[in-house]
């Protein structure tokens, strides 16, 4: 071992320069595919949850945001006598949590009926919760599953909350914080990153009073956020005429049809990502196993020359193997490293892209795979012919 | 006897053709011989040579170092018969350029299995290049670095030395002097095999084999 230790330094010595730029090369390569998985989880993330939607005879609206405030989706049903089966809406609150304001987002019943989000731990709203407590589902770090909470009500008066189930920090809920139009119709406008802290039902009384800390945030000057609808119905026909009512007052979308566009767009894009890989990597595998193998050959006479002294073709073999895993470990370190940058990373990715380790591991082993091959293949070649011969032919 | 071969053949093929390069050779080489192999280029000198040093297996025959069978080794026991059984003196020093000269002389020793103290600088001292062991090997005249060669040959304390025209890019002057050195090993015990296009290197030898077209001709 200690003889392939050595002449694996020596080996990285002569290459120096050879090395840095190939250090250079995998730690941008290392980078920009993690950026491409990311965009690849990004959609299939998406994807999954709007798999989660019961999208039977489901209308998605999304009033105008200029619409009075008095405006109520309850009065267009009456007033138009639509048979609506049910309204779904999500509701954005302020509420103090443990002495701090922070943003929730409320689903009600048929919401939470017809939305079943992917948990990473716990449970969903619909499994049995304990009555006593208001159930909590947390989208970010900061709160774990089983963490208690005290809420305060607007009146002062305290609530207990527990965390019955969290959601993957790189997850997606439903949002309904975007409009969708007839010429445009995906589900991409109702599935968004989490923007509060917590997922809560908020048809109860109780709710209901703490949704009242909302008017405390307008009192504050901040703008009402417009949050999308859903609206469930029983016949083409009641379909049809909610449809064409609240057209008048928003964008309204057959969710069906939402989903069915955005797996069509989920498989365009992961065509055009997988093929865009598919080619990256292609190229990558090229120069990189490129660089590498030019360097395996100019080692080629070091190897012969450790042949006759005594190694044998495997300790060749575990050499070069040695040699290409320093650079692509040094390599992939760098890239790590870079990644630690907040300037590198907001330059790098954007928020539609999933960042996780799982994008490193990918990428190593991708690497590592670059790095087996061209070892091997030196070592196939090394066997061939006559070492002697070839040698001094100086091949 | 310590070198046996018998009915060696050994066949390459170049473009689908068939080429034997050695056609049933017989060979016995005693302890402490100092044996020159002569012949034309693509004689079969160097395959002779590549055999006798374990860097390269006969198709037939039968092979026995010290009275054991090589063809019967793996490749992990071969290795380790090249490491501690054979010196090696190559036309072109086979030296790795970058290198100082005391790596380069210790090199054999980093794969070696022993656990004995190797005295680098004594036998670089017998050598005439002590003075030049932190040198790089690439910038050593053409003496100095056969010298390192043989240096390395040695460190390992070998039975058996194989030269492959090992003053074959050097001056007359040169040549002499690692002539002599190399029959001073032999006096030393070293059993020593040269290939050689040389015939002045080839009278110093006690015996003389000429190879043509992959047969013993005449000893």
């Amino acid at each position: 071992m200690k003889g392939i230790l050595i002449c694996t330094a020596d080996l990285i010595k002569k290459h120096f320069k050879h090395s840095i730029v190939l250090i250079i090369q995998i730690a941008v390569t290392v980078m920009i595919f993690v950026g491409f998985i990311g965009k690849v989880q990004y959609i299939r993330s998406t994807k999954d949850v709007a798999n989660t939607f019961n999208k039977d005879n489901v209308i998605y609206y999304y009033p105008f945001t200029f619409l009075d405030s008095e405006f109520k989706t309850e009065d267009v049903i009456k007033q138009n006598n639509l048979n609506v089966k049910s309204v779904g809406e999500a509701d954005y609150m302020m509420i103090n949590c443990d002495d701090q304001l922070l943003p929730i987002v409320g689903y009600n019943d048929t919401l939470l009926e017809y939305a079943n989000l992917e948990i990473a731990s716990g449970k969903w709203f619909n499994d049995s919760v304990d009555k006593n407590v208001i159930p909590l589902i947390s989208t970010t770090d900061q709160y774990k599953l089983n963490d208690h909470i005290t809420i305060k009500d607007r009146a002062g008066e305290s609530h207990d909350a527990v965390v019955i189930g969290t959601i993957d920090k790189d997850g997606y809920v439903l949002g309904f914080n975007r409009s969708a139009s007839k010429s445009i119709i995906s589900a991409e406008f109702f599935v968004s990153k989490p923007y509060s802290y917590f997922i809560a039902p908020y048809n109860s009384e109780i709710y209901s009073s703490l949704s009242e800390q909302y008017d405390m945030f307008v009192e504050m000057g901040m703008p009402k956020m417009t949050l999308g609808k859903i609206i469930t119905y029983d016949s083409k026909e009641d379909a049809e005429a909610i449809e064409k009512e609240f057209d008048k007052y928003g964008s309204v979308a057959d969710i069906k049809l939402m989903i069915t566009n955005y797996k069509k767009d989920i498989k365009f894009n992961i065509l055009i990502n997988g093929i865009i890989l598919a080619v990256f990597a292609i190229l990558t595998a090229t120069g990189i196993g490129g660089i590498n193998g030019l360097q395996s050959r100019l080692d080629r006479r070091n190897y012969i020359v450790y042949y006759i002294l005594g190694m044998n073709q495997k300790q060749c073999a575990l050499t070069e193997l040695l040699r290409s895993l320093f650079v692509v470990a040094l390599g992939f370190i760098t890239a790590v490293i870079l990644y630690t940058f907040e300037s590198v990373r907001n330059f790098l990715y954007s928020s539609e892209m999933i960042i996780s380790p799982l994008n490193f591991i990918l990428a190593l082993v991708f690497l590592l795979l670059i790095c087996c091959f061209v070892s091997m293949k030196y070592v196939i070649d090394l066997g061939k012919g006559s070492l002697i011969e070839r040698y001094k032919n100086q091949d | 006897m310590s070198i046996q071969l018998k009915n060696i053949k050994k066949s390459f093929v170049n473009n689908k053709a068939k080429n034997t390069v050695l056609n049933k050779i017989s060979l016995d080489i005693n302890d402490n011989e100092l044996v020159a192999i002569m012949g034309r280029s693509g004689a079969g000198k160097s395959t002779l040579l590549n055999i006798i040093g374990c860097l390269d297996n006969s198709d037939e025959g039968e092979y026995l170092l010290d009275g054991k069978n090589i063809n019967e080794m793996s490749n992990s026991e071969l290795s380790t018969i090249r490491n501690e059984k054979f010196g090696f003196i190559m036309q072109d020093f086979a030296l790795i350029e970058d290198e100082t000269v005391k790596h380069n002389i210790m090199l054999p020793t980093y794969f070696s299995k022993n656990k004995k103290k190797y005295d680098c600088e004594k036998i670089a001292k017998t050598l005439g290049i002590k003075k030049l062991l932190d040198t790089k090997a690439s910038l050593l005249s053409g003496g100095e670095k056969q010298r390192t060669a043989i240096a390395r040959a040695l460190i390992n304390d070998p039975k058996y030395i194989i030269a492959d025209e090992p003053t074959g890019a050097l001056d007359s002057k040169n040549a002499e002097l690692i002539m002599d050195t190399i029959i001073e090993l032999n006096k030393l015990g070293k059993t020593i095999i040269i290939v050689t296009h040389d015939e002045n290197v080839a009278k110093k030898c006690q015996r003389i084999i000429y190879i043509s077209d992959g047969n013993l001709k005449a000893e």
